[in-house]
């Protein structure tokens, strides 16, 4: 009985989150044994304060330095990388109607 | 398909933190442990969790400007961001790293019968859970460690809500069938 009040505790943060609770109370009823099992296989770990307070250090930093050197975002890249293509392709046309062009100049008039 | 909403804090936070990096800072404050803790149990030392750690924070900050809030929780973005990172740190490495086998918290529970069963239950299941496929595990620790929905554990695995469901429910129908094995065999 006890087991169950505290896998019934385990369950209440679902119930207000999504709609999902009949299907997942079925599954909770039909594993519950496994469940709370695993749940004390993953207990919370916590990084060490040193290591917690370095990264923030790294991240301050970085983010001063992004602030100064802004990176581009996906969608620049990729606008800036089909501005170019058309540039190219437009580039490779005209060169193809210059070259016709110039061919049919020097080709010699038919009889 | 059912989905946690940003809470308002986080996209206000975020909105400010592509400009200032003390938001920044508050977010990775009250994330770290969360990722921290994910990333632990997918690698199983503390080294590769602050390693990677690391880098989902320096990549989230780097593209926080591209982040746009169309109702995913930022947490799942990050989360998606150290799903990422573990699956190139599993290919860099070709490696399938067993779970943690530290018990001490476990072992520093209370002493009687309850808790010896617990103990042992959770190094049977332990056993059973390292075996199992990388996606399954990730699946468990989303689920029952993270305490993320079905629809935000497919954002971050990339399936849909239905096969999520589905590969949770062969997962603990596997997981109960293990144990129930090893309890005849103890029997």
């Amino acid at each position: 009985m006890r087991k169950l009040n505290h896998l019934r505790a385990l369950r209440l943060p679902f119930q207000h989150r999504d709609g999902e609770e009949a299907d997942y109370a079925a599954l909770l009823d039909n594993f519950y044994d496994v469940v709370e099992t695993v749940r004390e296989a993953y207990p919370s770990m916590q990084p060490s304060p040193a290591f917690r307070d370095a990264l923030h250090a790294r991240l301050m930093a970085e983010a001063a330095w992004l602030k100064d050197h802004p990176v581009a975002s996906p969608r620049a890249v990729a606008v800036k990388r089909s501005a170019l293509a058309a540039a190219a392709l437009l580039l490779a046309g005209l060169a193809v109607l210059a070259w016709r062009s110039a061919r049919s100049q020097a080709a010699p008039a038919r009889p | 398909m059912v989905l946690e909403t940003s809470s308002p804090e986080d996209a206000a936070l975020v909105e400010r933190a592509k400009a200032d990096s003390a938001a920044f800072g508050e977010l990775y404050e009250r994330y770290v442990g969360r990722i921290y803790s994910y990333v632990y149990h997918r690698t199983g030392n503390a080294s590769d969790a602050e390693d990677l750690t690391e880098r989902v924070f320096l990549q989230a900050l780097t593209h926080l400007s591209g982040y746009t809030d169309r109702g995913l929780p930022f947490s799942v973005w990050l989360y998606r961001i150290a799903h990422n990172a573990v699956a190139n740190w599993y290919r860099d490495r070709h490696r399938h790293t067993a779970l943690p086998m530290d018990d001490a918290r476990v072992a520093d529970e209370e002493e009687g019968a309850a808790a010896l069963e617990t103990v042992e239950d959770v190094a049977l299941l332990r056993k059973a859970m390292a075996l199992l496929p990388l996606d399954r595990q990730q699946l468990l620790l989303l689920r029952f460690s993270e305490e993320l929905s079905h629809a935000e554990i497919a954002k971050i695995m990339g399936r849909t809500e239905g096969a999520v469901k589905a590969l949770l429910h062969r997962t603990l129908r596997s997981l109960k069938h293990d144990m129930q094995g090893a309890g005849d065999a103890k029997a």
